[in-house]
């Protein structure tokens, strides 16, 4: 999600193509998404992105006090726009830079970090209170057997661990005993539905560690 | 045509006035209000301005400043002489093409306000825009998203249906008029 730079041409483009056909950034009236987009544009576009500037300009119609007053949640200006934008990676990257700020944060920087961190925690607080209940997850145990009893099955966990997606969380495992020697592993995960497809990741899981593992099937599965 | 009696108590609920006895007069087509004192408003224009004007609640509705209510009061003109009254399917398009290119810069019709020129210019475009294929309605794109904004108001569209529009662009490079 996301425009990008929206002080940049880039952005003001894809703000463009986006409010083509909309009036607002959010549904049909004026909101918090409208206010928070505006201020980041903050220069009135070029008038050969007709479109965006039709938007900024009634936007701009509007008095401070009735900015205050439009509906809705103010969010991270990433959070609007159009979906799947390559350009909302590099606002990722910046936020983790951010992280790594706050890890090696001195004495003096504290204040900001712990501004920054309530902010964050504002903003997650907020965007966990507007949908509660839209996520909906699962709760699966994977049962994956090796391929031979020489098989090393602590490797195989942490192979399968290397595994990483938005919206797969990888729980705890165990190892039991199957017959002659032979262990299978039991590891459990959480996933999102809307994002991952747990078919893919067995298929992954017998694909990329044949060498490995015989099979991979679906102990437990549990809608959350 | 009768349909306009409908659209007049539409536009009495969204404004929180009475509509009181409302007939239509067959001969001359136009919608008559019997109000108290014998002095009949009779035509769309006429009994929705006579709405507006009694109403509370409408705002600036008719338009704030007198350069913006001359304005509305053409559009309510042109509501009557060119969308209802376009005979031929030529007429409606050119009718489109116009509205398409006049609304290319604003999001209601005077701008950045509602006004009556909106409501009554949506009620009399539904059933065209109904029937206009999604192709046309890319085309008409400016007007579309005008038309898709205004009819999102559950407060003017009331039991009317939604026209459907197109989410995502379908017709890449499309000649927009």
């Amino acid at each position: 999600m996301g425009f990008g730079d929206l002080k940049s041409r880039a952005g003001q483009q894809a703000l463009d193509a986006f409010v083509t056909d909309k009036s607002y950034i959010e549904g049909y009236q004026p909101s918090q998404a409208d206010v928070v987009v505006f201020n980041a544009v903050s220069k009135a576009p070029n008038a050969d992105l007709p479109h965006a500037l039709r938007w900024f300009n009634h936007i701009k119609s509007y008095s401070d006090a009735e900015k205050k007053g439009f509906g809705g949640q103010k969010k991270d200006v990433g959070q609007y726009g159009p979906s799947g934008d390559a350009k909302a990676k590099c606002d990722d990257d910046d936020e983790e830079d951010d992280d790594i700020d706050l890890f090696g944060s001195d004495s003096e920087e504290e204040e900001d970090a712990k501004a920054l961190k309530e902010k964050r925690l504002a903003e997650y607080a907020a965007k966990k209170a507007k949908k509660p209940a839209v996520i909906a997850k699962s709760s699966i145990v994977l049962d994956i057997k090796p391929l031979d009893d020489e098989t090393d099955m602590a490797d195989v966990e942490k192979k399968v661990r290397t595994i990483v997606k938005d919206g797969l969380l990888w729980g705890t495992s165990k190892l039991i005993p199957v017959a002659f020697g032979i262990k299978k592993l039991q590891i459990s995960m959480v996933v999102e539905d809307a994002k991952v497809s747990v078919d893919d990741i067995t298929e992954k899981i017998e694909t990329d560690f044949e060498d490995f593992v015989q099979s991979v099937d679906i102990h437990l599965f549990q809608k959350i | 045509m009768v349909d306009t009696c409908d659209e007049l108590s539409r536009l009495a609920t969204y404004l929180g006035v009475s509509c009181g006895k409302m007939s239509f007069d067959g001969k001359e087509k136009v919608p008559v209000l019997k109000v108290q004192n014998n002095s009949n408003p009779k035509g769309l224009v006429t009994v929705a301005k006579y709405l507006t004007r009694s109403s509370q609640n409408a705002k600036n509705l008719l338009g704030a400043t007198p350069e913006e209510k001359a304005a509305v009061d053409q559009w309510l003109e042109y509501r009557i002489t060119r969308i209802d009254r376009s005979a031929q399917d030529k007429d409606v398009t050119n009718t489109l093409k116009e509205l398409n290119h006049y609304l290319a810069d604003k999001v209601y019709i005077m701008g950045s306000c509602l006004t009556l020129a909106d409501i009554l210019l949506y009620n009399g475009l539904i059933e065209i825009m109904g029937g206009l294929t999604f192709y046309e309605k890319e085309t008409f794109m400016n007007l579309s998203r005008w038309f898709d904004n205004i009819q999102h108001q559950p407060a003017l569209r009331q039991s009317l249906g939604l026209v459907s529009f197109q989410r995502n662009q379908l017709y890449k490079g499309v000649k927009v008029h």
